[in-house]
């Protein structure tokens, strides 16, 4: 089942918004303004109405520049890096966010998505 | 220092309208919008029709945490803060003042992070203060129906000792949930076996039987008399005095002889004399109530030209019905005419001036008083600008 509707249903109760204003492509922190407070909400609201585990650190890509840094500190390919952090998202996901990391929080609807369909695949 | 206070701004969503030409009018129709409460068909309600606070306030992520009865009380805030024509370099300083009733639908709950936000009570301020931009002195006062006239009083006490020259000062409340239906109705405070729900509550009445429930929320700008003078701000009261105390007796109904309350009336009185007073009186239309009030009345209010009772026209908002019946009295006092209280046929004390037809009256003194579960007891005296 695609969870999109479901998470975009928690993203529009959770920060007073309508449906129509979130797609796939939406950033959740730099375009839709959400806060730690919120993004506690979205956590813990994904992990009841999906039925999955939640890891917040994961789901909302809390550590990418830790670790680019450390991955950087290591002589890792940043790519590689952030791949193996992040298994969930594609590889085209991850250069897209290596590419736009200077305009701000990269966390998009998409990925919240992508870390409730993988975590469906990985109990089937 | 005691410097004067005054009111520049009114801000109120009740059951009968969000803006002075709205509620004046309904004020005056034979009855109030009371019906049947869809959780309990025996119980009357007066219920804000059509509330969306996003229509009012905005986008309001935080709302998730706030009660409706608070909800109410943040889009009052943004009117008075309208009202008052105050801007973001006045509000900085301002000071917070509310008088809020319980959350009875927090739980706890496996799909909300934060539910402990539900059960706090000065959630309803933190998210106000952030949408206000108000960062001065504060209370969130849970005293039951005597809250938000205590919210009042402290905030006046506060800004005539020169702790704010601004300050916020109101409530909200809704009780028209079914949990909180049955509380209310098992602790036996309701008017029941009425043959149509705008004849439940009936206060001072002989054949009362109990209140019916409201909802709605009310704000006041608060200035020192300089700092509204200084800005041009149009003024609409002066609140010259404040007072509460406690019965301690009962936990429910008012202390029979209505000692504490008695006191709370006369110190409120000793600043603000009779001169041409109308008194906002508690009126749920209890049995007790009225009793007590009405002898408390007698002891005290002789002089006054009238008595109104305005729960007869928009239901017992709870911690919120103070500052409402504030809101009403100005807007009536502006107007110089006041509402009978409806449903009043027979008086259960016949030597007091209630209003039983609408009548011209232009108070000079208006005395607020609020008696609350708890024994509390809270008034509040003003006078019209004129």
């Amino acid at each position: 089942m695609n969870p999109f509707p479901i998470i975009r249903l928690i993203l529009a109760e959770i920060l007073d918004l309508d449906v129509d204003q979130i797609s796939p492509e939406t950033y959740v922190i730099r375009t839709l303004q959400a806060e730690s407070i919120d993004l506690l909400e979205i956590g813990v609201a994904m992990q009841h109405r999906l039925g999955i585990g939640v890891d917040d650190d994961l789901l909302f890509l809390k550590n990418v520049r830790t670790v680019l840094n450390r991955a950087k500190r290591d002589a890792k390919d940043p790519l590689d890096a952030l791949k193996s952090e992040y298994p969930h998202l594609s590889e085209n996901r991850v250069r897209h966010i290596l590419a736009d990391l200077s305009a701000g929080p990269v966390l998009r609807v998409e990925d919240l998505v992508a870390y409730a369909e993988s975590f469906g695949q990985a109990k089937g | 220092m005691h410097r004067r206070v005054v009111i520049t701004g009114s801000g109120f969503v009740l059951p009968l309208g969000d803006n002075r030409k709205d509620v004046f009018s309904t004020l005056h129709e034979p009855y109030g919008p009371f019906i049947r409460s869809a959780a309990d068909a025996e119980v009357a309600v007066c219920p804000v029709p059509g509330f969306d606070l996003k229509a009012q306030v905005g986008r309001c992520k935080n709302a998730r945490y706030l009660t409706r009865g608070q909800q109410f009380c943040l889009a009052a805030a943004m009117k008075a803060v309208d009202d008052a024509g105050l801007g973001p370099r006045q509000l900085d300083q301002a000071g917070l003042f509310l008088g809020l009733g319980p959350n009875l639908e927090a739980r706890p709950r496996d799909d909300k992070a934060l539910w402990l936000l539900d059960f706090l009570p000065n959630t309803a301020a933190s998210v106000m203060a952030e949408m206000l931009g108000v960062h001065g002195e504060n209370l969130t006062i849970l005293t039951a129906c005597a809250a938000s006239t205590q919210a009042l009083g402290q905030a006046f006490r506060t800004v005539s000792a020169g702790l704010a020259d601004v300050a916020l000062a109101g409530g909200g409340d809704s009780r028209l949930s079914p949990a909180a239906v049955r509380a209310y109705k098992q602790a036996g405070v309701l008017a029941l076996g009425f043959e149509r729900p705008e004849l439940a509550c009936r206060p001072f009445d002989q054949a009362r039987s109990g209140f019916a429930i409201g909802e709605g929320g009310a704000v006041f700008a608060l200035e020192s008399l300089d700092h509204a003078q200084r800005r041009g701000a149009t003024i609409l009261a002066e609140i010259v005095s404040a007072s509460s105390s406690l019965d301690g007796g009962s936990l429910t109904g008012p202390d029979p002889e209505g000692r504490a309350g008695q006191t709370a009336v006369r110190r409120c009185l000793n600043d603000l004399g009779d001169d041409a007073l109308c008194v906002l009186a508690h009126g749920t239309g209890t049995i007790l109530n009225d009793q007590v009030e009405g002898h408390i009345l007698a002891q005290t209010a002789q002089k006054a030209e009238a008595i109104a009772a305005f729960k007869s026209r928009i239901g017992h908002l709870a911690a919120a019905c103070g500052c409402a019946e504030l809101a009403l009295g100005l807007v009536c006092s502006a107007q110089g005419l006041f509402p009978s209280i409806a449903g009043l046929e027979n008086p259960c004390q016949g030597d007091l001036p209630l209003l039983r037809s609408a009548r011209k009256v232009r108070p000079r003194s208006l005395l607020l008083q609020s008696f609350g579960f708890g024994g509390q007891n809270a008034c509040l005296g003003v006078r019209p600008w004129t």
